[in-house]
């Protein structure tokens, strides 16, 4: 049986200051996660969320006078995703860039991957007297102070030091290789990647598994002479990984043959310490107990409240809603805007088909143009089973309301993975927090409310956690997001990954023939607060400005559960349509409500759509909400797919000419929104 | 027959390579060459494990990261080591599949002046295509940023062009449209292409071709169990791309 891991990274710090090498590196340290754990996975597919400054935004505004121009920031971040990457023989296989005026105080950059090992490669088995190895790239004062760096607001001094490395995927590719033969040799008894803390925290980490490690600097190999020791123990330098054996000659050996260097540090031992000697002398010895335990726990208040939050909410007047007679019109802008625009032009720079493996690639149909939900991945390691791993991630950071923003990100990324083949009863979620300073301080008075939200959110996931009754694997948090006083909205990334059904059964992201009958099940509390048509507009449209309803916190979770038992039956009833095969096409219905999901599905095939609607009523085509789908469905089985799922609606039947058509009257011209949707990707922008 | 597909040194399509190799049913065995394994300090002594007739796969993807050009590093690597005169000597057959192009390109084999530069229109670029293959119009992804193929006067005696791009929506500025070449050198058979036939090895690969697709045809005995990649690769292996 094979098990795989998954791990995401945010890596927003280093981007701000050297965008390539930050990027780069985020992506090929995310490698070493996966190659770290267990006894060490095979990592197999990547994904990215890049969150950017809007170069639509006002040039005028104040933006902190440290922080690299939007486009370098961008270009270089993409580059670097691009090659760390593609130079690694990694699939990147699916993505979000997401623009906000608000990343000007820092780019977030969190990169992901999944990994697949055997289950008897699941566990470490690390024993006293294990030889202790540092393999891979040599030590140089690259990536000093890089933890250091992260946690605290930019300094201009930072921009000249070294605390961002440039990655070596080629570097790495070796290692890997390499490690993989050395685990299936059964050469290896312990391994844990060098990241942030450089040996100082991977081996003093492993240290923890028999009590004890001691090891030797005097012979490092490093790039330059004359490093300190604790530049030795603490470097960042990338490539490295430190692994424990108990046949050391065997595990050189294997080493000298691919070509891979290595270091032989000292030993795993039981004496509670972490020894660390220098040229004959002791450059450190600390108890365990001290290295591990003695940072005291924070303890922090906040005197925030969920009625000031709500009053704080309700202070925007609504604004008269578009008029249907405008609709193609704002519809275009909408498309156009860098929020809704076609990311083709980014995605195809990223290889997402090495490995073989994709299954539902990013885009669909005879012209790639619909951009698919979800990925479906095939373990390939086992030639005589057919196994898939499905992927989503979802994020909503825009939304002002917490709850808002916490229950769409959760909820995208379980739509997306459903349309990828997930199976909901073998899933597990991923956290990646990206967060302004929490920290309430007399200069600081906002942290208050951001320390809140940020309780409030590992309230929702919680309750989330339990009420689906998927656990939570991994995550990681970056806490200090600001830059002379500018904050960034408080992200949050969920990614989930499960087992997954065949191909067959799973739908693709576009209409494919004529008089399909195409179906959309309503998105759950569906309204235009935070939409997309808001977020163009600058204003708002509507005067609810909260998702969950609740005069305090007792209500707000009693209706939470409500919506979240409400969710899960969703997902359970659409995926048994998955997985009976039941449905062809289908979309989630997300950024830019139901007529954007039914535009983009058009696109693959360049096919139009006959709408039941006589207009197109702005509320229920540009709303947005929870687990929303448009679909079609195999022609002879609508009777069954209508008992699964009672609330599903007709919307439309597909027609051959490129254009939508409301009730006789109206005709859109799709190509001309075509173009406006393309226009960025075909002129350069993502270049 | 075997086969040798190449490996190490930051190849990366070694896996997908190998499985395509093994699906064709070509060949008694598909081995991997680890290529830093046998790559000893004396590179006369090299024991390149070959024999009469054996086909050496170059796959895809990047190798040694490609700072200096795309496949320039591996191809002296190889030609220094004496790979090329064991394929003289052996007649061995090679195909060489996007990076694997390049660095049969970079070798000199296809011809002095024959390069692969960078696109034009640039980048890199990872999608689906439309190419004529000697007998039908097939489909199937490339994923290069330097696969413009270029040539001074004409091409070499016995080196002939046998697929081309017929997709208007890609273009990377190739003479003559030209994505792969084939030469026949003594009894070598020498093939080389931009696009990705190893990972087109059923329909459903294809991100046009789909489930209602493979059910409908199956119900009316039209199904093809095999993608266009996977036909292509078997024509070649069995010589009949000529």
């Amino acid at each position: 049986p094979w098990a795989f891991c998954i791990k995401m990274e945010t890596h927003n710090s280093p981007s701000a200051i050297s965008p390539y090498g930050g990027a780069s590196t985020g992506l090929v340290g995310v490698h070493r996660d996966i190659l770290g754990t267990g006894i060490g996975a095979k990592p197999f597919a990547s994904w990215d969320v890049l969150c950017f400054e809007d170069p639509d935004a006002d040039m005028n505004r104040p933006r902190p006078t440290k922080a690299l121009p939007a486009d370098v920031i961008r270009k270089g971040v993409l580059r670097g995703i691009e090659d760390g990457g593609n130079q690694s023989g990694i699939p990147t296989v699916q993505g979000s860039v997401v623009f906000d005026a608000s990343y000007a105080a820092k780019p977030l950059v969190f990169a992901g991957t999944l990994g697949v090992l055997g289950r008897q490669h699941v566990d470490k088995d690390a024993r006293v007297g294990d030889t202790l190895f540092c393999v891979g790239g040599a030590v140089g004062p690259d990536g000093l102070r890089g933890a250091v760096m992260s946690s605290r607001d930019l300094r201009a001094d930072d921009f000249s030091g070294s605390a961002v490395q440039v990655a070596q995927p080629f570097v790495q590719r070796c290692l890997t290789e390499f490690l993989i033969e050395a685990r299936d040799r059964g050469l290896i008894s312990t391994v844990t990647d060098n990241g942030a803390g450089g040996l100082a925290s991977s081996i003093g980490e492993m240290a923890q598994s028999t009590q004890g490690a001691a090891i030797d600097l005097s012979h490092l190999r490093t790039k330059f002479e004359g490093l300190h020791g604790w530049e030795r123990l603490l470097s960042e330098s990338q490539e490295r990984m430190s692994v424990g054996t108990r046949i050391p000659e065997a595990f050189k050996r294997l080493a000298n043959e691919w070509g891979v260097e290595w270091d032989e540090l000292g030993k795993l031992t039981s004496s509670k310490r972490f020894e660390v000697l220098l040229d004959g002398k002791n450059l450190i010895s600390l108890s365990l107990e001290f290295l591990h335990d003695a940072c005291p726990r924070m303890k922090l208040e906040t005197s925030w409240t969920w009625k000031k939050e709500k009053a704080l909410l309700a202070s925007a007047l609504a604004q008269n809603v578009p008029s249907a007679a405008t609709a193609f019109k704002t519809f275009a802008r909408l498309l156009a805007s860098t929020h809704l625009s076609s990311r083709e032009g980014v995605v195809r720079r990223f290889d997402h088909e090495v490995q073989g493996r994709t299954r539902k690639l990013p885009f669909g149909g005879r012209t790639e143009e619909s951009p698919q939900d979800g990925s479906l991945l095939e373990i390939t390691e086992d030639p005589t089973r057919e196994t898939f791993v499905a992927l989503g991630h979802g994020l909503a950071p825009w939304r002002k309301d917490i709850h808002d923003n916490v229950l769409h990100s959760l909820d995208e990324s379980v739509r997306q993975a459903i349309l990828g083949g997930l199976r909901m009863n073998e899933a597990g979620f991923l956290d990646n927090f990206s967060w302004p300073d929490p920290l309430p301080s007399k200069t600081r008075p906002q942290s208050e409310r951001i320390l809140w939200k940020l309780l409030r959110t590992c309230e929702l996931l919680s309750s989330a956690t339990r009420s689906w009754d998927v656990p939570f694997v991994s995550g990681k948090d970056s806490m200090k997001n600001n830059t002379e006083g500018f904050d960034i909205l408080e992200t949050l990334v969920v990614s989930v990954a499960a087992s997954a059904e065949s191909p067959l059964a799973v739908p693709h992201g576009f209409f494919t023939r004529p008089n399909d009958v195409v179906f959309y099940l309503p998105p759950l509390r569906a309204s235009l607060r935070d939409s997309m048509l808001e977020r163009v507009n600058a204003t708002t449209f509507t005067s609810d400005r909260c998702l969950l309803l609740g005069e305090n916190v007792t209500d707000l979770d009693a209706d939470l559960d409500r919506l979240l038992f409400q969710m899960k039956q969703r997902y359970e009833n659409v995926g048994e349509a998955v997985r009976r095969g039941l449905i062809r096409a289908a979309k989630d219905i997300s950024e830019g409500g139901l007529l954007t999901a039914a535009f983009e599905m058009c696109l693959g095939r360049q096919v139009g759509l006959q709408l039941e609607f006589e207009s197109c009523d702005v509320e229920t085509f540009f709303s947005e909400g929870l687990t929303g789908f448009v679909l079609t469905c195999d022609v002879h089985r609508i009777t069954e797919l209508e008992k699964l799922l009672p609330d599903m609606k007709r919307l439309g039947v597909v027609m051959k000419p490129f254009v939508m058509r409301w009730g006789r009257d109206t005709e859109w011209d799709l190509e001309k929104l075509r173009q406006a949707y393309r226009h960025r990707s075909t002129q350069g922008f993502w270049s | 027959m075997n086969a040798y597909v190449l490996k190490g040194w930051g190849i990366e399509c070694d896996e997908e390579m190998k499985r395509a190799a093994i699906a064709s049913g070509c060949f008694g065995e598909v081995r991997e060459l680890v290529l830093p394994k046998i790559s000893t300090e004396n590179w006369a002594s090299i024991a390149w494990p070959f024999e009469k007739g054996d086909w050496v796969l170059l796959p895809g993807g990047f190798s040694f990261s490609d700072h200096f050009g795309s496949g320039k590093l591996l191809a002296l690597c190889l030609r220094d080591r004496g790979f090329f005169e064991k394929v003289n000597e052996l007649g061995l057959n090679l195909l060489g599949i996007c990076n694997g192009f390049q660095v049969l390109t970079e070798s000199g084999i296809f011809g002095a002046s024959t390069r692969l530069l960078a696109n034009a229109p640039g980048g890199f670029r990872n999608r689906w295509i439309t190419l004529k293959a000697p007998d039908k119009n097939i489909r199937l992804p490339v994923r290069h940023g330097e696969g413009r193929l270029v040539w001074d006067n004409d091409l070499p005696v016995g080196v002939k062009a046998f697929l081309h791009y017929a997709d208007e929506d890609f273009r990377n500025g190739s003479r003559e449209l030209v994505a792969g070449l084939i030469s026949q050198q003594g009894k070598s058979l020498i093939c080389g292409m931009m696009p990705h036939p190893e990972i087109a090895l059923s329909p459903l690969d294809d991100p046009d071709t789909f489930a209602t697709d493979y059910f409908e045809q199956h119900r009316q005995g039209l199904w093809q169990e095999e993608g266009a990649g996977l036909a292509l690769l078997r024509k070649i292996f069995n010589k009949e791309i000529l």
